[in-house]
């Protein structure tokens, strides 16, 4: 029988709620004992539910240390959590103890929360992990009787998901048996985050909570222009988006990656004719910034926000009439908890509309609606543990207390990720953590970690010296991101901070240049001291276009909706005009691709040539194959330069043209041996996923700002790190874990060798004088690879000898025109 | 595809090498620079594990060039050692493989830097602060002077864009008075060209970058 006492039953009669099933079930299971996975739709007071019972528990009992765990991927998240939490509290007077503690949390208040913690402490992956790395923390994390994780089907499948679970891990020897608690969306199998969040070989209980509502109203705005072929910010439907907003009462524009959004809420405002308050929610911005849209927000004093997957998350951002999503969906899973956002009361249907910005996209809009409609879903699933966080795991328990190889492989093995891990691979990766562990060079005079001769600890491992474990605190975490500037805006001779952007943004700048940044055009004047200053500009239209930012992969789900769609010309029908006419006209002058054989189109660009495949395997896979692929091209003597992939299709451009002939080589399954081990060895994205590291295994600093001062000769390229490592030691563990990473995080293997097995003797080879409508969103996409090797050679020896071709982008332009 | 380029600098005939050398035929020198020998042990000090082999790749390609060119005179000039302790650390192989290169030319200069300034070695080493050569002053770091100078230092690199093609690439920087060479030590990173430093150093006659890419050396108009 579930206890609530009657307190709290009158403080939900209070709010005008009820006790919903899943909540009260949440706290029968907690007092019970029980570790569960919750899974319910967004805005069911999924959080609230794993809170009741440590509530419950810590006012009737009064426990004095650490009772409950909460972890959330987002600091704004926590924040948000800890003042719902201080609301019931404080309304019931609760003799209970809150506090967050993040990467801002002051140095004074971090001491104190080791010294005396709270009953709930409320904290990130990276913070939890620092909490480990003391010496105190046994005695802290001793008393805990619950772990809650939030939004765990965002983070289980990632590294940052890698630090949970090892936490957890650490946190079941200081106190066995806590409950773990998880909290996610729906997603497609939950017994796989059951087994992930449990011990190895004991997974929790799963609880799902059904959707009791209507399914969302889902459909395509409709606008007077039609679609372009291109591009990401759907600037032809700005004014339908606008009229949307005036409206409704609240509306949230979802846009997939920030660039997007300082590019939307631009148009925005220049149709905003009724000045209407519309505001901008990104990462990037500062968090005071943030902290204030939130505000506005929540007490519906915003018409419309402009927002990336920032805000994707638990947070409650009062009542929102309409979402609407600009850019494809990128997954249906991901499109339904955006959606979920609006309207949160249960007997109305969610209402959202989709705005595709460029032609694929619409198919992919509409291969979403249908999987709404037939209520499937998708996601990431839970990976094996990466090996690069189990060093830094490695490194933080031995700064928090002395270490044995066998202790802790036994310890890391209880996460169910790291469960296939052996001890002689382990062993691999604790004797990088002491030496580094080349075995061409003696380096036992800087270890990082010394046996004890002597004393109650012989034979144990502990930290070299102090620099060692500042250093390691430091370096905590696993989000390796581009070197990043703060944004300035002078004023006079002062000025205000904006945010962060990109490094190799800002170098790419020249004085003068003007771009988009909180919402605003800004004028670069200089770099000094990692800020990036700049004045407000009198511009309407920034100089320099802006196309990087985070990408969202196309889930596998989700291509393959795309290309049933593209096989059913009856299902054209439904499709906006110009969408059918760009299919029709593919059909009339080249061909349109089907299930049976590969489609490859091949035409001149310029002086160049291109060569497009459209595979519809997703990003990834198209990365990895157009790297397999140009390899083969530089084999046979095609020169291949550069290559662009997106979710649909892989072009490659080259000083030579593929031929019917050739077409058969560069598709032969061979390229899967013999190319790839090449290629992987000197790809940039070898180089790439090197990076990821060696940063998280603390070969580099991780780029923040106090490490750049202090140590500023450290961040020379890993790709120097890399080569000389290759050249001289290539059995290093660094290598074959930069190898796995890329494999894990890149590659998708896998389903390219299906591919290539399938369509190798079925290839529909189209050769053409110009480029064909369906080629024209992937060739224009701007984010290319460039490739190492002799074509880059080559084009730079041509440079040499007379200033030639024009750029492709003009080309690209003419041919569009005639 | 070039893998030098000849230039003329200060009335002299100059060859600017992909593998990061100078060679000046007329009087049989190679010059290299910023060698940073021994900064990955360095670096480990301070519990960075680099891996350990800087110094054996630097050497190496060192050693590549001379039997190239044959020079009579090697110059390295400055910053050959990242640390004045870095002598101490070189492995005992590493150690003859040095003087190995310094003895396969009739005169070997090693010319101070900010990096191997005093350092400590137990001796055989000769260290100078500047040489001058038919109206070409060879230093570490630029001193006032209308004289032509060729110089280290600054690790001059360059990240630009050819045909929409993106390139990052260590560069020598070139202009009438001034020739800064390219850091040549395994470990080393650069300094981007487009900064105020090399607008700076080039204030009236701006330096032009020569810019290295894999094998092939090609000279670049600087995007203004």
């Amino acid at each position: 029988m579930v206890k609530i006492p009657p307190r709290f039953r009158q403080w939900f009669d209070q709010q005008g709620w009820t006790i919903l099933p899943h909540q009260r079930e949440m706290v029968d299971r907690y007092q019970k004992g029980q570790s569960t996975l919750l899974t319910a739709p967004t805005g069911t007071g999924k959080t609230l539910s794993g809170f009741l019972g440590s509530l419950i528990e810590i006012s009737e009992t009064q426990p004095k240390g650490l009772h409950t765990l909460y972890i959330s991927p987002l600091k704004a998240l926590n924040y948000d959590i800890e003042r719902n939490v201080t609301a019931i509290i404080d309304a019931l007077d609760l003799p209970v103890r809150v506090e967050s503690r993040t990467g801002d949390t002051s140095a004074y208040r971090r001491k104190r929360q080791r010294a005396r913690p709270p009953h709930i402490l409320m904290t990130t992956p990276e913070s939890l992990m620092l909490l480990l790395s003391y010496p105190e923390a046994a005695q802290m994390f001793g008393s805990i009787e619950a772990v809650v994780i939030d939004e765990i089907h965002q983070v289980a499948a990632s590294k940052r998901g890698d630090l949970i679970t090892l936490a957890l891990a650490q946190l079941e020897a200081y106190r066995p048996g806590f409950r773990r608690i998880g909290l996610s969306a729906t997603v497609a199998e939950p017994d796989l985050f059951c087994l992930w969040l449990g011990k190895t070989g004991a997974p929790v209980d799963h609880f799902n909570s059904p959707s009791t509502g209507k399914p969302p109203q889902v459909s395509i705005l409709k606008t007077k222009e039609p679609v372009p072929f291109t591009g990401f910010v759907a600037q032809y439907a700005v004014s339908e988006i606008m009229a949307e907003i005036e409206k409704a009462g609240s509306t949230i524009v979802f846009v997939n990656t920030r660039f997007q959004a300082e590019l939307l809420f631009q148009f925005l405002w220049e149709v905003n004719e009724n000045a209407l308050p519309i505001a901008i929610f990104h990462a990037s911005l500062t968090r005071e910034l943030r902290a204030k849209t939130m505000k506005m927000m929540a007490e519906g004093r915003l018409r419309g926000l402009v927002a990336t997957s920032a805000i994707e998350l638990g947070i409650d951002w009062g009542d929102v009439d309409v979402v609407i999503q600009v850019g494809a969906p990128k997954g249906v899973s991901r499109l339904l908890q955006r959606i979920g956002r609006s309207n949160h009361q249960v007997d109305v249907p969610s209402k959202a509309f989709l705005v595709p910005a460029n032609r694929f996209e619409v198919l992919e809009c509409e291969a979403a609606m249908l999987a709404i409609k037939a209520r499937q879903l998708d996601g990431d699933h839970p990976l094996p543990g990466s090996q690069d966080v189990a060093i830094q795991f490695i490194l933080n328990a031995a700064c928090s207390a002395p270490v044995t190889p066998h202790q802790l492989h036994d310890l890391i093995i209880q996460s169910w990720s790291y469960r296939s891990l052996t001890y002689e691979q382990f062993e691999e990766l604790f004797q990088f953590v002491i030496d580094g562990g080349y075995v061409l060079r003696n380096y036992d005079r800087w270890q990082r970690l010394i046996k004890q001769d002597d004393g109650d600890t012989k034979g144990f491992w502990v930290p070299a010296n102090k620099a060692v474990i500042q250093r390691h605190r430091q370096n905590i975490g696993v989000i390796i991101e581009a070197g990043k500037l703060k944004v300035k805006r002078r004023h006079g001779r002062g000025g205000k901070y904006l945010g962060e952007i990109e490094e190799s943004f800002g170098q790419s700048l020249r004085p003068g240049d003007t771009f988009y940044f909180a919402g605003e055009v800004l004028a670069f004047e200089r770099i000094h001291d990692m800020t990036l200053e700049a004045r407000a500009s009198a511009a309407k239209e920034p100089m320099i276009p802006t196309y990087a930012g985070g990408q969202m992969p196309l889930s596998t789900f989700l291509a393959e909706g795309v290309r049933a769609f593209l096989q059913d010309e009856e299902g054209f029908e439904k499709l906006p005009k110009v969408v059918r006419n760009w299919l029709q006209l593919q059909s009339r002058f080249s061909v349109l691709p089907d299930r049976k054989s590969l489609l490859v189109e091949s035409f001149p660009r310029g002086k160049l040539y291109c060569v497009i495949f459209y595979t519809f395997e997703g990003r990834r896979a198209n990365q990895t194959l157009g790297m397999l692929i140009s390899r083969r091209m530089e084999r046979i003597g095609l020169h291949p330069l550069s290559f662009t992939v997106t979710d649909y299709g892989l072009a490659i451009n080259s000083l030579q043209p593929v031929t019917e002939e050739s077409v058969y080589d560069l598709l032969s399954p061979d390229i899967l041996a013999d190319e790839l081990e090449e290629w992987l060895a000197e790809s940039p994205m070898l180089k790439r996923s090197f990076r990821r590291v060696a940063t998280i295994a603390g070969i580099v600093e991780q780029n923040n700002n106090s490490a750049r001062k202090t140590l500023k000769q450290v961040t020379f390229s890993t790709d120097l790190i890399y080569d000389v490592l290759r050249k001289y030691e290539p059995g290093h563990v660094l290598l074959s874990l930069a190898r796995s990473d890329a494999e894990r995080e890149l590659l998708d293997l896998d389903r390219l060798t299906d591919m290539i097995v399938k369509f190798q003797r079925h290839i529909e080879f189209s050769d053409l004088p110009r480029p064909s409508p369906l080629s024209l969103p992937v060739i224009l996409d701007v984010r290319t690879e460039r490739l190492p090797g002799g074509g880059m050679e080559a084009l730079l020896a041509q440079q040499n000898l007379a200033e030639t071709a024009e750029s492709l982008m003009h080309e690209v332009e003419d041919a569009l025109k005639s | 595809m070039r893998s030098s380029l000849e230039i003329d600098f200060a009335g002299q005939r100059l060859v600017l090498d992909a593998a990061l050398g100078l060679y000046w035929p007329a009087r049989h020198m190679l010059v290299v620079s910023d060698l940073h020998l021994e900064k990955a042990t360095f670096l480990a000090q301070f519990g960075a594990p680099l891996a350990p082999y800087d110094t054996l790749d630097t050497l190496n390609r060192l050693e590549a060039l001379v039997s190239k060119y044959r020079p009579q005179s090697l110059v390295m000039l400055g910053d050959s050692f990242h640390d004045r302790h870095a002598w101490e650390r070189l492995e005992a192989t590493v150690r003859q493989q040095f003087r190995t290169i310094c003895s396969a030319v009739k005169y070997c200069h090693l010319v101070e830097g900010n990096h191997d300034i005093g350092l400590l070695s137990e001796g055989g080493l000769n260290f100078t602060d500047s040489i001058e050569l038919d109206g070409l002053t060879f230093r570490h770091e630029p001193a006032v002077s209308p004289e032509p100078q060729i110089i280290g230092h600054f690790h001059p690199k360059l990240r630009t864009s050819l045909h929409g093609h993106r390139l990052t690439g260590k560069c020598f920087a070139v202009n009438q008075s001034l020739l800064i060479m390219p850091a040549f030590g395994a470990f080393t990173g650069g300094l981007e060209m487009r900064g105020p430093v090399f607008a700076e150093l080039g204030a009236g006659d701006p330096l032009r970058p020569y810019i290295i890419h894999g094998r092939t050396i090609a000279a670049l108009d600087l995007p203004s």
